[in-house]
Order: C-alpha cells, then sequence, then structure tokens
C-alpha cells in the first residue's frame, strides 16, 4: 500500500466507511510488524497502538491537521505509532533511532488526552444517543467531520448553508436545555 | 457584525439564562477563530464581566467537546467491529479448506448412511466390517507418468479420476501396485467385477497374492456367494504365513455363526 495523504483525503473526508475500512485493516499488519520488532512489545499493546494511531490519523484528516500531504500514509500512521506505542506501554524511557520515520506529527495525537469520562461527558453522551434526526446529522457532521453549513445544507436537502447553521443552533440548544433538566 | 454591536447584542441576551442562536454563534465565532482581534478582547471583557455569559460560554464548550468525544469513542468501537470482523473472516479463510473438506464428506456419508441403512445384507455388513481400503503405500511416484496425479486423487476418494489416470497400467506387467490401486478404485465405485477380474490377474503376482486371495474372498462375500467365499477363506486359513490367516479365521467364524 502506497497511499499518499494527498490520495486519501477526500475519499477518508467523504466519509467513505468502506475506503476507511479497506485502509485500517490493509495498513495494519506493517504497523503491528515494525512496532514489536522495534519496541518489543506484545501484540496486544501493538493493536492498541495501531487502532489509537489510526484514530489519530484519521482526525487529523478531518481536522486539516497533516501539513505534508506528500508523505505516505504509511510514514505518517508510524511517525504517530513511535510516539503512541510509549503511551500504551507506559515507557516513557524507550528510545530508538528512527531517521526514517517523521517527527512533525508528535503533537498531533493529543486526542485520548481528554476523554476522562466524566459526569458531564456521561450526560452528553447519553443525551447525543437519544438525540433524534436531524440533529444527530448536522452535528456529527460539523463537529466530528467538520464539514462545513454549505456541505451539510447540501447533504441535508436544505436549501442553503444558514439553514443549516441555524438547525446545528437548535440543536445545541435542546442538549443545553437537557442537561440542565438533568 | 462590528465587535460593540455584537457585544451590545449579547449584553443583552446574557441576562436572560436561555441560550439563543445568536450567542450560540458568538461564542463559536470565538472558538474558531473568526473574530477581529478588537472582537476578541471585547468578548473576553463580556466573559470576565458577566458570569451568566460566562456559564454560557463554558456550556458551549463542554457541549462541543462532549460531541466530538462522543463520536471519538464511537469512532473507535467501530474500529473494534473492524478488528472481530477481519478475525472471523480469517479464521473463515483459514479453515475453509477444511470446513470445505467436511461439507464434501457429509454431501458423501450421508448418501451412503441412507443407502447402508436401506440395503445392507448381513454379508454387505461383514464385507464393510472386513474391507479396508488398502493404503498409499508409493514412496517414489516420478517414476511412473499419471501416477501422482492418481495417488492425489484416490486418497481423495477421487476414485473416477483417479481409475483415469490407472488405466494405462491395467494391461502393462510392469507397475502391478497401480492394479491394486486401480482394483480398490473399482470396489469403491461398486464395479466390483472390473475389481475382480485385475484381483484373479493378480494372484499370479507373488508378493500381491495373499492381498489378491483376500480380496477376492471379500468380493464373493459381498457378492453374497456364499459358498465360495468360505472356499477361498478356508483356503486362506490352510496357507501358512499366509498375511490375511486371522482375518480369514475370524470372518468364517463370523460367517458360519
Amino acid at each position: 500500500m502506497n497511499y499518499r495523504i494527498k490520495d486519501i483525503e477526500k475519499d477518508v473526508k467523504d466519509g467513505d466507511d468502506r475506503f476507511l475500512r479497506k485502509l485500517y485493516l490493509q495498513s495494519k499488519p506493517v504497523f503491528i510488524k515494525w512496532v514489536i520488532w522495534h519496541f518489543k512489545c506484545d501484540d496486544d499493546d501493538a493493536k492498541d497502538a495501531y487502532q489509537k494511531s489510526f484514530s489519530c490519523f484519521y482526525f487529523n484528516i478531518l481536522n486539516n491537521k497533516v501539513k505534508n500531504k506528500d508523505i505516505k500514509v504509511e510514514t505518517y500512521l508510524l511517525g504517530i505509532g513511535k510516539n503512541m506505542i510509549r503511551k500504551v506501554t507506559k515507557k516513557a524511557s524507550l528510545s530508538v533511532a528512527l531517521d526514517d520515520v517523521i517527527d512533525e506529527v508528535k503533537d498531533d495525537f493529543d486526542y485520548f488526552e481528554n476523554q476522562n469520562q466524566n459526569h458531564r461527558q456521561q450526560q452528553i453522551n447519553t443525551i447525543l444517543e437519544k438525540l433524534g434526526e436531524p440533529c444527530k446529522s448536522v452535528l456529527y457532521q460539523y463537529y466530528f467531520l467538520n464539514y462545513s453549513h454549505e456541505s451539510i445544507a447540501s447533504r441535508q436537502g436544505y436549501k442553503n448553508e444558514a439553514v443549516a447553521k441555524k438547525k446545528k443552533f437548535i440543536c445545541l440548544q435542546k442538549i443545553r436545555e437537557m442537561l440542565h433538566l438533568a | 457584525m462590528p465587535a460593540k454591536d455584537q457585544g451590545n447584542a449579547s449584553l443583552g441576551l446574557i441576562n436572560n439564562k436561555n441560550m439563543s442562536s445568536e450567542e450560540f454563534e458568538y461564542i463559536e465565532r470565538f472558538y474558531e477563530g473568526d473574530l477581529t482581534p478588537e472582537e476578541q478582547r471585547e468578548f473576553e471583557r463580556i466573559k470576565s464581566e458577566n458570569k451568566e455569559f460566562a456559564s454560557k460560554v463554558s456550556d458551549y464548550k463542554q457541549i462541543v467537546t462532549g460531541i466530538q468525544n462522543f463520536h471519538q469513542e464511537k469512532f473507535l468501537n467501530k474500529l473494534d467491529n473492524w478488528d472481530r470482523e477481519e478475525s472471523k473472516e480469517n479464521f473463515f479463510n483459514t479453515n475453509r479448506v477444511y470446513l470445505r473438506a467436511a461439507a464434501a464428506v457429509l454431501l458423501i456419508m450421508i448418501p451412503i448412511g441412507i443407502w447402508l441403512i436401506t440395503t445392507s445384507s448381513p454379508y454387505q455388513s461383514l464385507y464393510q466390517k472386513y474391507y479396508q481400503p488398502y493404503p498409499d503405500v508409493v514412496s517414489n511416484r516420478s517414476l511412473e507418468n499419471n501416477f501422482q496425479e492418481a495417488m492425489e486423487a484416490y486418497n481423495n476418494a477421487q476414485y473416477e479420476q483417479a481409475i483415469s489416470f490407472l488405466k494405462p497400467f491395467r494391461d502393462s506387467n510392469e507397475f502391478p501396485l497401480a492394479k491394486i490401486y486401480l482394483a480398490e478404485c473399482y470396489l469403491n465405485i461398486d464395479e466390483t467385477e472390473s475389481a475382480k477380474s485385475i484381483f484373479i490377474h493378480l494372484k499370479k503376482v507373488s508378493n500381491i497374492r495373499d492381498l489378491a486371495e483376500w480380496r477376492l474372498a471379500l468380493i464373493n462375500l459381498r457378492q453374497a456367494n456364499v459358498e465360495a467365499t468360505k472356499e477361498l477363506l478356508n483356503d486362506i486359513v490352510n496357507s501358512p504365513g499366509h498375511d490375511y490367516q486371522a482375518n480369514a479365521e475370524e470372518l468364517l467364524a463370523e460367517i458360519e455363526d
């Protein structure tokens, strides 16, 4: 697999799950083998690191955080992976000479830092699970997939982007009210 | 909207505990970096001076972060599912050959089982009990054309295919082992007479004679030729050192019971 970021960016952003699944499963063996080889970790830690690294890669694409789009997906994943494996194995002292692996993604894997499942987050989760359409889709597309209001309007069949924006704020209001009632 | 107007608009709303779309938009513009430096300063000023507004900013931040965390978690679950699906696919692919073989065995065994239940005679049952397919004892297959393919087919119970490879050996005097497997194939597809004629021929080959005599006894048993079977078995029993002497004695005793 020799995709460069620029080759896959559109498919990933379009939310093409079949493509993403293929990319995820195809990139896995090389990553796992590489991590186990360099860090002497076990299979479970390598798989955990891969899952988290792939998630970061995906979130970074969605959030336009990838600066160099000419690098290969595999290289980018390994760049995240060499930092992630330290977190997963909690072996901060691990060091390895990896000149072939990029460093520019070292600050881009902080997604899992803020995922403390506090009480408020649990309340929001419960509300989101119950939330009906179109709120579910509109909020998902705007806040997770980073789609523009224009793109959401087109996907949801709204007249224009102002309608999409209005819907989005109504949905936020709804969540806020439910939170205050909870 | 100019900073001052925006600020005033917000100030007009922040005293209300309800949060309007305009307030959401104002806060969102701040977090998305869409306010001018002057507007940002105004935003910070209002936030620091008005607890109600500060609380709304906090709510907005918590809700948006909450939505992102929720979907990140969902995405991780999706990856888990893909991993599980892949494991299942790998299991199926790895074991596909065995599963197919098991299915093939079932397909073969079910009709055979039904046939045996419905048609078995006591002699047929005895034949089934004493007949053991001749094992693959050939070590060097490369010497003979088609023999490797024949033995692969034989070992996979593809007897008709094996016969097509083995037939050329039937009339040759050079490779009697091939004739044994050919006769065995005929027995397995119920072409008993074809098998019988080969074993009659093989009785003349010294190192195969014992097997041929035993097979001929079994073939007669299968055909319910009881007297001929007894005669052949007695011959074996009375041949010192015959490879099948013990089997013949046992079978003879069972027939006479």
